[in-house]
């Protein structure tokens, strides 16, 4: 594990990034690490709070944990694609069987990762995903995996 | 095997040997005993009917010769005179009946008065007067008389047979003398077994030929029954502290008893000889019963333990399966709840690295700080190998079957794998047999024999001619590949656990006791077995075993 850790190229706007995760010492902490690694980084504790977010200010990646209470990941993702397409989403959880890892790929996730994901490789899926996001049809569709 | 499972085995082959035995060689021993008193009554009348016929014959044939001797000696006087006989011709009609055999000892002439006349013969007999004795007074008489034994002027044992010959006024005595050694001989050629003769006594009891055994001639003979009778009598008697069979029949004439004797014993030697080789034989059928029996047995025994043995197999691979499911759907809960303390603790650390980096604090204490973070790191990496391991054990993790050659599987990983096998000493080849393709997961099949090989380097690991095997081939149309390896082998206490889940030998840290379980699940998705056999010091062999595409089988889907 390099001891200096990367940092993004600052550019016009920082990347935006919506972590939603109901586990506040994680999220928070999580918030911090990428924030020193230049990104723009807000938090929801729930899907509905991520919806409120997002309405105030649009994200450029939104980061999923798939077992919260209330709405779950899943659901979520389905709600965000409503309300901002085009957003890729990445699923973080520790619940994950492949089953639902699978599901949330087809439902358009742009990645799946396994908790516990190092927060520099978190950062590299993030760039990426937005790199596709702002790609002209670098989304991706279903069923193209 | 429990060592109660290896007294049941021999209670039941012990149980197995009798009841075969019971089976064959009680009807053989009740065969055996009937036979043996059937054939004992048979036996003692075949024995006794033996002597009698044998002495009815045999009496005919000594009163034939009586009868012809006395014929002979009665046609001789009465062919020739006195005058021709006295003349010369008494030697030549000595001739004339001995030219056959050596039936007489002698001839003479007597004359009315007793003198002898004359006389052909090796004793000096001529000149005796006979007047007085028995036989002369008996042919005087009868004309024609046959003699017992008797000692006579001669002093040696001998019987006559005198004819009395008209001749004139007067009458003269043909009188010849019977070899007794030629007579005895005749008598005693009717002779049974080893201890058999025949002789005969007269009416007073004395033997009146040579015997070998009973006794000499002219001795009483002792025996208790001269009342004559008819017939043939058969009885026992003891002598000497023997017993006998006497057969005895009386002669026409003279008044002889024939005696036809033997020891019991003897005449029972052919019956002993048969009862032997009928008790050999009944011996030697009980010892084929007994070799068949516990043959039999065996092999019997052997198969129910192959067949109890694969039962328990199945039994351990069903309880291990029961087991595998159970834990599989605990692990992955398990997994879940670890993962995410597991990604706070990591994001902490980071955090802490990222602080320290920057923190306006003394070189050393940033040092240690990033230290001790990033070991904090290593551990979160271990215990993410576990839940990873946990949830791939759960059987969650799936890809997409395909249709895959085998052997090329194997040779790549075997080429990946011979790196780390060199570095660890340990000589790593592959023995591939052609093998049909068979539909499976590339990834599955990798998980599967990279997991067997890791583990077999791990066992030869740092032994001088450590060695690693795989070998692939077709074997009743079922794919197989053993994994094999030269280590320290496994003791038979863990063969049956090491495919649980957590089942581990290495030490705390270096394995999760997950590997053989996640193989066993796997191998089990692809309808296959997995089996290991090991000997301590010698080394491990891990059997997989896999079915074939069936013919004409689509794979599903894509490749992932």
């Amino acid at each position: 594990m390099s001891e200096r850790h990367r940092r993004v190229d600052p550019g016009p706007t920082p990347p935006r990034v919506l972590l939603v995760d109901d586990e506040a010492l994680f999220r928070e902490t999580l918030a911090k690490v990428l924030r020193a690694r230049g990104l723009e980084v807000r938090t929801a504790g729930s899907g509905a709070g991520a919806f409120d977010a997002i309405e105030a200010e649009p994200a450029d990646v939104v980061v999923l944990d798939l077992k919260m209470p209330g709405l779950n990941g899943l659901a979520t993702m389905h709600r965000l694609r409503e309300i901002a397409p085009g957003v890729p989403v990445i699923i973080l959880t520790g619940h994950g069987t492949v089953d639902a890892g699978l599901t949330a790929l087809d439902d358009l996730a742009f990645d799946f990762l396994l908790k516990p994901v190092p927060p520099d490789r978190l950062l590299e899926v993030i760039l990426a995903a937005i790199a596709s996001g702002r790609t002209p049809g670098g989304g991706r569709t279903k069923g193209d995996r | 095997m429990s060592a109660g499972g290896a007294n049941g085995y021999r209670t039941m082959f012990r149980t197995l040997v009798v009841r075969i035995l019971a089976v064959s060689v009680l009807p053989l021993l009740v065969i055996a005993s009937a036979n043996f008193v059937l054939f004992l009554s048979l036996n003692r009348s075949v024995v006794i009917d033996g002597h009698r016929s044998l002495l009815r014959y045999h009496r005919e044939s000594i009163e034939a010769f009586l009868a012809s001797i006395t014929a002979e000696v009665a046609t001789l006087a009465h062919q020739y005179t006195l005058a021709e006989l006295e003349g010369g011709d008494l030697e030549r009609v000595f001739e004339v009946i001995q030219r056959q055999a050596s039936v007489y000892t002698d001839v003479g002439i007597i004359g009315s008065d007793g003198e002898h006349l004359k006389y052909v013969g090796p004793y000096n007999l001529a000149g005796r007067n006979y007047r007085s004795t028995e036989w002369f007074a008996q042919v005087v008489e009868k004309g024609v008389y046959v003699s017992d034994v008797f000692m006579g002027f001669r002093g040696v044992p001998h019987f006559v047979i005198a004819v009395k010959r008209q001749e004139g006024d007067g009458f003269w005595i043909l009188r010849a003398t019977v070899n007794t050694d030629y007579f005895s001989k005749l008598v005693d050629a009717a002779r049974l077994g080893r201890t058999g003769e025949t002789f005969i006594v007269n009416r007073q009891g004395l033997y009146q030929t040579r015997t070998h055994f009973a006794g000499n001639l002219l001795e009483p003979s002792g025996y208790p029954d001269l009342e004559p009778h008819d017939g043939i009598r058969v009885r026992r008697l003891e002598v000497g502290g023997k017993g006998y069979f006497y057969t005895t029949t009386w002669l026409a004439a003279p008044r002889w008893l024939l005696i036809s004797r033997q020891e019991v014993s003897d005449a029972y030697t052919p019956l002993r000889r048969a009862i032997v080789v009928g008790i050999l034989m009944s011996a030697a059928g009980v010892v084929g019963a007994g070799i068949l029996a516990v043959v039999v047995a065996r092999s019997q025994v052997r198969r129910i333990k192959r067949a109890d043995r694969e039962k328990e197999a199945l039994t351990a691979r069903l309880v291990a399966t029961g087991k595998t499911a159970a834990v599989g759907e605990m692990s992955a809960g398990l997994a879940h709840e670890i993962n995410n303390p597991l990604a706070t603790i990591d994001t902490l650390q980071t955090w802490i690295r990222d602080l320290a980096g920057t923190a306006p604090i003394a070189e050393d204490d940033r040092a240690e700080i990033l230290d001790s973070a990033g070991k904090i790191g290593e551990q979160v990496e271990r215990c993410k190998a576990i839940t990873q391991g946990l949830l791939k054990f759960a059987r969650r993790v799936e890809t997409r079957p395909a249709e895959v050659q085998l052997n090329d599987v194997l040779r790549e990983l075997a080429t990946i794998l011979r790196a780390r096998a060199r570095v660890e000493g340990v000589e790593l080849v592959t023995e591939l047999a052609p093998l049909p393709a068979m539909l499976a997961s590339t990834t599955h099949l990798q998980q599967v024999f990279v997991n067997l090989v890791n583990n077999a380097v791990d066992a030869v690991a740092g032994k001088p001619d450590g060695r690693v095997e795989i070998r692939s081939r077709l074997e009743d149309g079922t794919i197989r590949v053993d994994v094999i390896d030269n280590g320290a082998g496994i003791p038979p206490e863990n063969l049956s656990s090491i495919f649980l889940p957590f089942f581990t030998t290495k030490p705390v840290g270096q394995g999760t006791g997950l590997g053989l379980a996640i193989c066993h699940g796997l191998i089990q998705e692809l309808g296959g077995a997995i089996g290991v056999s090991s000997t301590v010091g010698e080394g491990t062999t891990f059997t997989v075993t896999l079915p074939p595409m069936p013919a004409g089988a689509q794979p599903q889907g894509g490749t992932p």
